[in-house]
């Protein structure tokens, strides 16, 4: 009995002594650690942002877009037109992509032609492929002599009344249009866009990106994670008389976006194309009055 | 019992000396810190906790009316402020004095006068530059102090705005970008062809010296103006179309002007990677003449100005600037795999770069971008 009490002692003293020197060395390394300062709230935000993909353009995947369909045999760069570029492969997003197929939007003529737009005014429009009147500067010639639109005109002298000034009226011209005539086939069209894409984020859960191809038709989406994605205009982009709808599958892989500058993913109308991915079909026919 | 001393006798000080420093140390931090917010944020108000009516803030809550309670769109003045109507000139007294009478009646000097006026005395109307202060010819505040962020869609404005233009080659009918950067009257447009819409109706080339940064030029090296390209300070570019119906509308002030955490002064040129890049450079015959989207690849999808980045990547200097010169337009350029040689002996990158970026290892992203092997370019960032 005593013995087994001595030789309990000397386990007793030795668990307290282990205790007192973890409780120590705890107290220590947390304190060493100690709360975190501004110094280390700082260093974690840095080592934040290097992480970010963004910023380094490292950890993250690219793609170059290429538009090049082809009209009349001959190959356009398809310039100014917005793609989207939605996550999952071509099955996962199939109701999305026969929703837009069976969306007819009103084409740029159409609507025009639908609101009593003046036909100087819709050829002004279809001279620079604009969808609305902000995008190239109105002149004098614009408001006079054969090819003088009606619109601008009556905007003109509305803005002159207004400003008190030729300059500002002529400058500030499209204050004084309706709103139809400003930009109305352009909101539509949003309005259209914007239903698709929030399905499209509905289905696959993640942001849908959408940018706008240059002069030559190249256009990039950064910040990717790997895996498939359908790049789409949403709607037919009009193309002389026909109007095209892409929906590609591509498979994005971890990569730099300067890899992706060298190979682009080439979207065309080629019927004999590998992977057919886009459907064209003639535009409704909204000709002028008394053509 | 003797070990159990010596533990607690050699961990005790220790452990005290270990947590008595870093308080001491964030301590003094956090005091330091409080006291540049205080030196800062707010002067020493004459009496105890006295407001500073030298100073005038959008933050206070009894500021944070509807903009139309006191800005008048457009002011009175607009005729001789500006070109075209707009906001140029501070709310009348009117806007003050109903709250502020006793501030405004305070003596020969009231401090509430210093706001807006040049002198604080009945007799000075002068003011200080409002709007446009860079532009006007009145006094301007010593501090370029900003009380708003601006909130700027690009994609939105990319979509309507950024249209193609006739080029010479128009007459065969085709047709072309205008840069932002070049003459309108260069060679590849044709003058007498429709002014399309583009980035320039806001970036134009920087014809200003640039104001050095804190703590100088980095090597030096002094940029050109036409180095940069400038942003909007002023509503001319915006009230053209936003003047009415087009929201957000001139009197909708809160439609672009967003109240910020804090008065900052706004940087005055981004800080670049590679500052040596003259936007309107590219040898005798001004080359970089490429769309902005071509190397701005991210713009086009910007909803906002918040966290925008100019996003350049090196792809798009490979474009022109690589060894493949039998398919180069530009046998004399410079290229990038000519850099990564030379500084592999004079360990630095000159070309495109000032001293504090290219003395750094090359990243992979260059060789990636000439199809160089990875071991030419060390830096993993």
């Amino acid at each position: 009995m005593n013995l087994s009490s001595s030789a309990k002692f000397p386990r007793t003293r030795l668990q307290r002594g282990h205790l007192v020197f973890i409780f120590f060395a705890l107290a220590s390394c947390l304190l060493i650690i100690g709360p975190p300062t501004a110094r280390t709230a700082s260093v974690i935000s840095q080592t934040t942002t290097a992480q970010n993909p963004a910023s380094t353009g490292r950890a993250s995947g690219a793609l170059r877009i290429r538009a090049w369909p082809k009209l009349d045999g001959e190959t356009r760069k398809l310039d100014r037109k917005r793609f989207f570029l939605i996550k999952g492969s071509l099955a996962e997003n199939q109701p999305l992509i026969e929703k837009m197929n069976q969306t007819r939007p009103l084409t740029r003529d159409c609507y025009y032609r639908g609101i009593g737009a003046s036909e100087p005014l819709i050829k002004w429009l279809t001279k620079g492929d604009c969808e609305s009147v902000y995008c190239r500067e109105v002149s004098m010639e614009d408001l006079s002599g054969n090819e003088a639109v009606p619109e601008f005109q009556l905007a003109y002298a509305r803005g002159q009344k207004e400003f008190g000034s030729r300059d500002v009226a002529l400058k500030w011209l499209t204050v004084n249009l309706r709103e139809e005539i400003r930009n109305g086939f352009y909101r539509q069209q949003q309005q259209t866009l914007r239903a698709l894409v929030q399905e499209a984020e509905a289905v696959s859960k993640a942001k849908v990106q959408s940018v706008m191809t240059d002069r030559k038709g190249s256009a990039y989406f950064t910040d990717l994670e790997p895996g498939p994605y359908v790049v789409s205009n949403l709607l037919p982009t009009e193309l002389g008389k026909v109007g095209i709808l892409w929906n590609c599958e591509v498979e994005i892989k971890s990569r730099e976006a300067s890899i992706a500058m060298i190979r682009a993913f080439q979207l065309t109308n080629d019927p004999n194309a590998p992977k057919k991915c886009f459907v064209e079909r003639e535009l409704p026919s909204c000709a002028a009055p008394g053509k | 019992m003797l070990r159990r001393i010596i533990t607690i006798t050699l961990l005790a000080p220790l452990a005290l000396a270990m947590f008595v420093y870093p308080r001491l140390s964030s301590t003094a931090r956090v005091f330091q810190a409080r006291q540049q917010r205080r030196a800062t944020a707010r002067p020493a108000p004459s009496g105890k906790n006295a407001p500073d009516y030298s100073k005038f803030s959008h933050r206070s809550r009894s500021h944070q009316q509807a903009c139309a309670s006191c800005h008048k769109t457009p002011t009175a003045n607009w005729r001789v402020a500006r070109s075209f109507p707009d906001i140029a000139d501070y709310p009348g007294h009117e806007s003050c004095v109903g709250c502020h009478r006793q501030q405004f009646f305070n003596g020969a000097r009231p401090t509430i006068c210093t706001i807006c006026h040049t002198g604080a005395s009945p007799r000075d109307q002068l003011r200080f530059a409002f709007g446009q202060p860079k532009a006007a010819r009145q006094a301007n505040k010593l501090l370029d102090l900003r009380q708003f962020i601006i909130e700027f869609p690009h994609d939105k404005h990319q979509d309507v705005i950024a249209r193609l233009a006739p080029s010479q080659k128009s007459m065969r009918g085709e047709l072309a970008f205008v840069p932002a950067s070049f003459n309108l009257k260069g060679s590849m447009t044709d003058e007498k062809g429709p002014q399309f819409n583009n980035c320039a109706v806001c970036h134009e080339t920087n014809r200003r010296q640039p104001d050095a940064p804190k703590g100088g030029w980095p090597g030096a090296f002094v940029p050109v103006p036409e180095t940069f390209k400038t942003a909007p300070t002023s509503h001319a570019s915006c009230f053209n179309c936003h003047w009415k119906s087009q929201p957000p509308t001139a009197d909708d002030c809160a439609g672009c002007h967003k109240l910020a955490a804090a008065a900052f002064v706004p940087q005055s040129w981004p800080t670049r990677l590679s500052a040596r890049f003259i936007h309107e450079g590219g040898g005798p015959n001004k080359d970089h003449i490429a769309e902005c989207t071509t190397c701005h690849i991210n713009i086009t999808k910007a909803s906002t100005l918040r966290g925008l980045m100019p996003d350049v990547p090196i792809g798009s200097c490979a474009a022109c600037h690589n060894n493949d010169k039998q398919g180069n337009t530009y046998k004399q350029i410079t290229t990038i795999e000519m850099e990564l040689d030379q500084s592999e002996k004079t360990h630095s990158c000159h070309y495109c770069h000032t001293p504090d970026v290219g003395r750094k290892e090359a990243p992979r992203s260059h060789c990636l971008a000439v199809g160089w092997p990875l071991t030419k370019c060390k830096n993993t960032q």
